[in-house]
């Protein structure tokens, strides 16, 4: 049994999806790194990564990051790998900012955005990243205004060399991504899929049954954008009714049938979309 | 030795982060600290300073990228002003508790609203509760001694807190002089390179021992943590006082030049019933009215606040108690402060406290939002606080010397 | 090289629990499963068949759902 980075008896909830995610994640990049953030949750559980860590509040996203590969640039230590972690609330809202110019200046690390679809960890907050529909403490009639922010395609269209889509229901893709990943110089994005069962209001043992429904209804889609080419990197056989993935979760519940319907076909045109540029470049 | 070169404040500081070989720069430009900002780009594309300079987003994102640099075994320099200082805020305190050695050169500029591209103290002294050092320079000559200086101090082990070292934009920023800049050899020896013996993230020296405890064992002690931190900051900035003062020696001794006792200078204050105490360029303006003054047979002197963080206490308290009263050139705003005035008179007064026979206080409101301090300006401080001196009672306790009386 | 000790404080999130794993090691196939799955690293397969850490696993169920012989049940803790 290897020894794994991440050491148990943390405080995340039980059934935490972006606790799976960290332990695929430092399983995967091993022990010569360090870490800028915190990933998600972070200050509500104990840290337990073996590895270095550098940490600054929600807002700056990326930036220790920054700071921490000049630094080991100047001082000639450039085997070491930088990984920054950011919740998608601090990424997509607070630090997009950040984010960006990081992307831009294409700094040489792997950023990680940990995707529960709300500020989580203040006690479920929407963010630019909660589906359409979606209850929230702030959204609580269910989120009225805007689709998910399409993160990864912006942070795609920076220019930077890869950026991937990822989810803990599917390892095997989960970690070939971030053993590309590691083997790509410059900036490096991935965003990760985390059910959260505290804010979603599913049940503790569905969270990876739900983040294989996200990808298999089409809510969620696994891909990459390798040098500034997409490829779809899994295509379900067929896809299943979004109804099937919303009714597992209570943050769902109060949606009618003509809501479910409007969300089947905002997938199914998304999905379309996904296949028209698969194999195309975007920039 | 060194050589001579007619340089400006904003250049003297980029020579300064030059020689101190700092490492990363992670650097967003504002007026009036911009030329600082391309200096030192210009040096480090051309290769002449060997340095990761960082194009960042924002002030907000330099402090961060600033704090991980730091973290990861770097030198880090960078600057900015007002604004931009505000906007790193965060950063600012974060950095602080982490013990990260960070120096940074403040261009004074006012903060708005009312705001102005011009000077007054506002963005340094904002951190005066951030646990920085913070240290007033008074012409580009000390802008440059004085960033060698931070650096030995801040990355001392008995401190290990980040400095701020400034100076009053355009003023001094953009008023050039001749410099002596040392050479490279020298700062070498006054300054080895950067290690810390604590925070440095490099995964071979970390070594991780997992601690089993109980759910409510692991809350005990927790929420005194944060007090610990903050005293030992303290601790840190006392620490400072003492090595400011060893430092100022030695850099006296290798470059031949010294800042009073490195934590205040007084000028022509031995005798004096009356001084003036200021910080940064109005030192120099109040060096000359003083000495006019002192032509008359008036018995007046200057006291330079160079440190402000630490606090002087002792050496201010030894340098004022035998005056009778002292003006305090107030280039900031604090609105509904005790009595009307501001930020050093605060401090100067609890300084001062203690003692027995204190000296009359007189706050005197001058160069606010980029108002130019003239000698007129002075040489009304020095007069009042003078006839206080004498009369033994202050007209008032704060003066406002540049507003216009409405009739 | 000065060396930073690091002290790394676990908590015992196994008295989080209402319900536990039970594993029926006969029908474990070994496959590795729960133990990719397990959000507090509290699973592991052995040459017996999978095995619980029951110091810290918080009885959240994952690896019961996702086991694809079923051979993992959820027990009531009292």
């Amino acid at each position: 049994m290897a020894e794994e980075v991440r050491l148990p008896g943390h405080g995340l909830c039980p059934g935490c999806g972006g606790a799976i995610a960290e332990r695929i994640i430092f399983n995967t990049v091993g022990k010569n790194v360090i870490l800028f953030g915190g990933g998600v949750c972070a200050s509500g559980g104990t840290r337990l990564l073996q590895v270095p860590n550098y940490g600054l509040h929600l807002s700056g996203i990326g930036l220790g990051a920054v700071g921490i590969t000049r630094a080991l640039k100047v001082r000639g230590r450039t085997d070491i790998k930088v990984i920054s972690m950011a919740g998608d609330g601090a990424a997509s809202d607070i630090g997009l900012a950040k984010l960006s110019g990081a992307a831009e200046r294409n700094e040489n690390f792997i950023q990680f955005v940990m995707d529960n679809e709300a500020y989580m960890n203040t006690g479920i907050q929407r963010s630019s990243q909660t589906p359409w529909g979606a209850w929230t403490t702030t959204t609580p009639m269910g989120k009225k205004v805007g689709q998910k922010k399409n993160l990864p395609m912006i942070v795609a269209l920076h220019g930077v060399p890869y950026v991937a889509t990822a989810s803990i229901a599917y390892p095997a893709d989960f970690v070939a991504k971030i053993k590309k990943a590691l083997d790509i110089e410059g900036y490096r994005y991935i965003h990760v899929f985390c059910p959260c069962p505290t804010g979603w209001r599913h049940d503790t043992s569905k969270s990876v049954e739900i983040a294989r429904l996200a990808v298999l209804s089409g809510m969620f889609n696994l891909y990459e954008v390798e040098g500034g080419k997409v490829r779809i990197t899994f295509k379900p056989k067929e896809h299943v009714p979004v109804g099937d993935y919303t009714k597992l979760q209570g943050r769902f519940g109060q949606l009618k049938p003509e809501d479910i319907a409007a969300m089947q076909s905002y997938v199914d045109v998304q999905w379309k979309n996904m296949l028209e540029i698969d194999g195309k470049y975007v920039y | 030795m060194g050589t001579w070169k007619v340089l400006d404040g904003n250049h003297a500081a980029a020579w300064g982060a030059r020689l101190a070989r700092a490492q990363v720069l992670p650097i967003y430009p504002i007026t009036p600290q911009t030329e600082v900002a391309t200096t030192l780009a210009e040096w480090v594309e051309s290769g002449e300073m060997k340095a990761e300079y960082v194009t960042c987003e924002g002030e907000h994102s330099a402090m961060g990228i600033a704090g991980g640099a730091s973290a990861a075994g770097a030198r880090v320099f960078t600057t900015s002003a007002s604004q931009g200082i505000v906007f790193m805020e965060e950063h600012i305190w974060i950095v602080a508790g982490q013990r990260l050695p960070i120096v940074m050169g403040i261009v004074n500029r006012a903060i708005a609203n009312p705001g102005s591209l011009r000077s007054d103290h506002n963005d340094s002294l904002l951190q005066r509760d951030a646990g920085w050092l913070q240290f007033y320079c008074e012409d580009a000559q000390e802008v440059l001694d004085t960033c060698f200086q931070m650096y030995r101090i801040a990355e001392d082990k008995s401190v290990y807190l980040p400095a701020i070292f400034t100076w009053e934009g355009y003023v001094v920023g953009h008023t050039a002089m001749p410099v002596n800049v040392p050479d490279q050899e020298e700062v070498d020896a006054f300054l080895p390179p950067y290690k810390h013996e604590r925070v440095f993230l490099e995964p071979e020296r970390f070594v991780f021992e997992p601690v089993l405890r109980s759910v409510e064992e692991s809350e005990e002690g927790a929420l005194l943590m944060g007090t610990e931190a903050v005293f030992a900051m303290y601790q840190a900035q006392e620490n400072a006082k003492k090595l400011a003062k060893e430092v100022n020696a030695e850099y006296g001794k290798r470059f031949g030049r010294t800042y009073g006792n490195g934590l205040i200078e007084t000028y022509r204050a031995e005798d004096a019933e009356a001084l003036i105490l200021a910080m940064g360029s109005t030192v120099g303006t109040a060096r000359v009215v003083v000495d006019k003054m002192r032509a008359e047979g008036k018995r007046i002197g200057v006291v330079k606040l160079r440190a402000f963080r630490p606090f002087p206490t002792e050496d201010l308290r030894d340098a004022c108690m035998n005056a009778r009263a002292i003006g305090i050139v107030e280039r900031n705003r604090s609105p509904g402060a005790p009595y009307g005035g501001g930020i050093v008179a605060t401090e100067v007064a609890r300084a001062l406290y203690p003692l027995k026979d204190r000296p009359q206080l007189i706050d005197f409101f001058v160069g606010l939002i980029g108002a130019d301090i003239y000698t007129r300006d002075v040489e009304k401080i020095a007069n009042k606080t003078l006839a206080a001196a004498q009369t033994g009672k202050a007209e008032k306790d704060v003066e406002w010397v540049q507003r216009v009386e409405k009739k | 090289m000065s060396v930073m000790r690091v002290r790394k404080i676990q908590g015992q999130t196994g008295t989080w629990r209402v319900i536990r794993p039970v594993v029926d090691k006969s029908k474990c196939i070994k496959c590795g499963t729960c133990q990719t799955f397990c959000p507090d690293s509290s699973i592991h397969v052995t040459p017996e068949g999978a095995e619980v850490d029951y110091t810290f696993c918080k009885g959240c169920g994952i690896c019961a759902n996702e086991c694809p012989v079923k051979c993992i049940k959820m027990e009531r803790e009292v």
